[in-house]
């Protein structure tokens, strides 16, 4: 029975995988800045790998893999749906750490990361939120409930999807990278609250899946196409981060050069 | 201040109003006066103040209680948290998922015969996800849970 | 659509939901994709003319 609130279950496996991936990108994004950041094309190849695996992927969620015991057929949805929720989390934990970098650095790199991820991120939630109602009528019975979780979920799309629009209405480029960085951060919440909202709260959506509640052909499944989502995202990222650097040379040609200690 | 500090000093007030946001909400007990469904014990509990308002409640379908008629379109069904056992009706047929033993979140009213009377029936199923069992065909998984339980 | 028998408890069907799923993911990926290969280009085009007008 879940009718308690389920606080206190224990996470670290969870977060523990999360952080690591987390751990890597964050080196790998400070080491690729550190070395002058956007000079090189290397994310092609990541992005090949992703559509080659997403080929693939799609082609094990949709055929080879097998019916869900419950849910037939739908429950094929996980492989689309679940890899979309873990990388729009992902993304958007990185918008937060790139805001935090650029607030505490001033480096321009990290500003457009910063509007890379959460546009990234606004795409995935979009994506998330179209597979989860798809998953959610053959399953619960409806499309939409005013459920905690369904609800923090639009709360963090809207907060990032805000965030974005400031950033169109601001012209100066430093306030416009400041306030960025800020609402990302404030943003962030809710998306902590839509990860915890099964666990503080009773909802109809039910706990994350651990490869504990998965059969391990699902998992092999779920891992591959979360794999090909990655590195998609990250092609993504790339690409959208190259754009601000090009539109932002192109707007607001530096007057001055960057304040150096005498 | 210059513009490096002020920076920082934003950064810094953000990340304390965000930390402090999510902290705070996790501890709070705010959600549990907004809460998404009852049991039917907490129900009940409420005696005359939870009659006649519409409410969710959530409960697994107790074995045996699953009474459909088609013609009439009419679904009886009793629900138990474990401590309470509360009977539904309602007109329609349920979710595909709707089996003896699975989770549902029912809304409704509760009348004052006892008889909750739901308007909607929806499937709360838990987080695991496995293939069919060899040889399983679908309609033999209710007659294996049947027997089970 | 009135069954006559219920409670099987296993979703039968519904390929429309799955098929629409896996299309939403192309149209999504695909989409976005495409819209940042056109801003790259109009930005090709921008530098070539020299800045913005």
């Amino acid at each position: 029975m879940e009718l308690m609130r389920i606080k206190d279950l224990p996470i670290t496996a969870d977060l523990a995988g999360f952080a690591a991936v987390v751990g890597v990108i964050a080196l790998g994004a400070v080491a690729w800045v550190a070395r002058g950041g956007l000079t090189r094309r290397w994310e092609h190849l990541v992005g090949l790998l992703g559509l080659w695996m997403v080929i693939v992927g799609q082609y094990m969620g949709l055929v080879s893999s097998p019916r869900e015991r419950m849910m037939g057929e739908v429950g094929r949805i996980l492989y689309v749906h679940v890899p979309s929720a873990w990388l729009t989390m992902l993304t958007f934990t990185f918008t937060c750490a790139f805001a935090t970098f650029f607030l505490f650095s001033g480096k321009r790199h990290w500003d457009h990361l910063v509007e890379a991820t959460a546009e990234v991120g606004v795409v995935l939630s979009i994506l998330l939120q179209a597979t989860g109602m798809l998953f959610a009528k053959p399953t619960w019975g409806v499309f939409w409930d005013w459920d905690p979780r369904l609800v923090s979920t639009t709360v963090m799309m809207l907060s990032f999807m805000g965030v974005l629009t400031l950033r169109g209405l601001l012209d100066d480029v430093d306030r416009r990278a400041t306030w960025t960085s800020v609402g990302s951060i404030l943003a962030t919440t809710s998306m902590i609250v839509t990860y915890f909202s099964v666990r503080w709260w009773r909802s109809i959506h039910q706990m994350q899946s651990s490869p504990d509640t998965v059969a391990d052909p699902m998992v092999f499944v779920l891992r591959w196409n979360a794999f090909a989502f990655l590195f998609l995202t990250v092609w993504f990222v790339v690409q959208r981060a190259r754009l601000s650097a090009r539109r932002e040379a192109l707007d607001a040609p530096p007057a001055l050069p960057e304040e150096v200690p005498a | 201040m210059n513009d490096a500090s002020r920076r920082r000093l934003l950064a810094l007030g953000a990340l304390l109003i965000g930390g402090g946001a999510v902290g705070w909400m996790s501890m709070s007990t705010m959600g549990d006066d907004l809460v998404y469904y009852m049991s039917p014990t907490e129900l009940v509990a409420k005696g005359e103040a939870g009659r006649d308002a519409t409410v969710r409640i959530m409960g697994l379908v107790a074995a045996d209680s699953v009474d459909w008629r088609p013609q009439e379109q009419l679904l009886r069904f009793r629900i138990d948290d474990g401590q309470t056992t509360l009977a539904i009706e309602g007109r329609g047929a349920p979710p595909q998922m709707f089996r003896e033993g699975i989770g549902v979140v029912v809304e409704g009213r509760l009348g004052s015969d006892q008889v909750f009377r739901s308007h909607d029936v929806l499937i709360k199923h838990d987080n695991e996800y496995q293939p069919p069992q060899e040889g399983e065909h679908p309609g033999d998984i209710y007659k294996t849970l049947a027997e089970g339980s | 659509m009135t069954p006559e028998e219920i409670g099987g408890g296993v979703v039968s069907g519904g390929w429309t939901y799955v098929m629409v799923s896996y299309a939403a993911t192309w149209i999504l990926l695909g989409g976005y994709a495409v819209s940042l290969w056109r801003r790259h280009l109009a930005t090709t085009r921008e530098e070539a003319q020299g800045g913005s007008p």
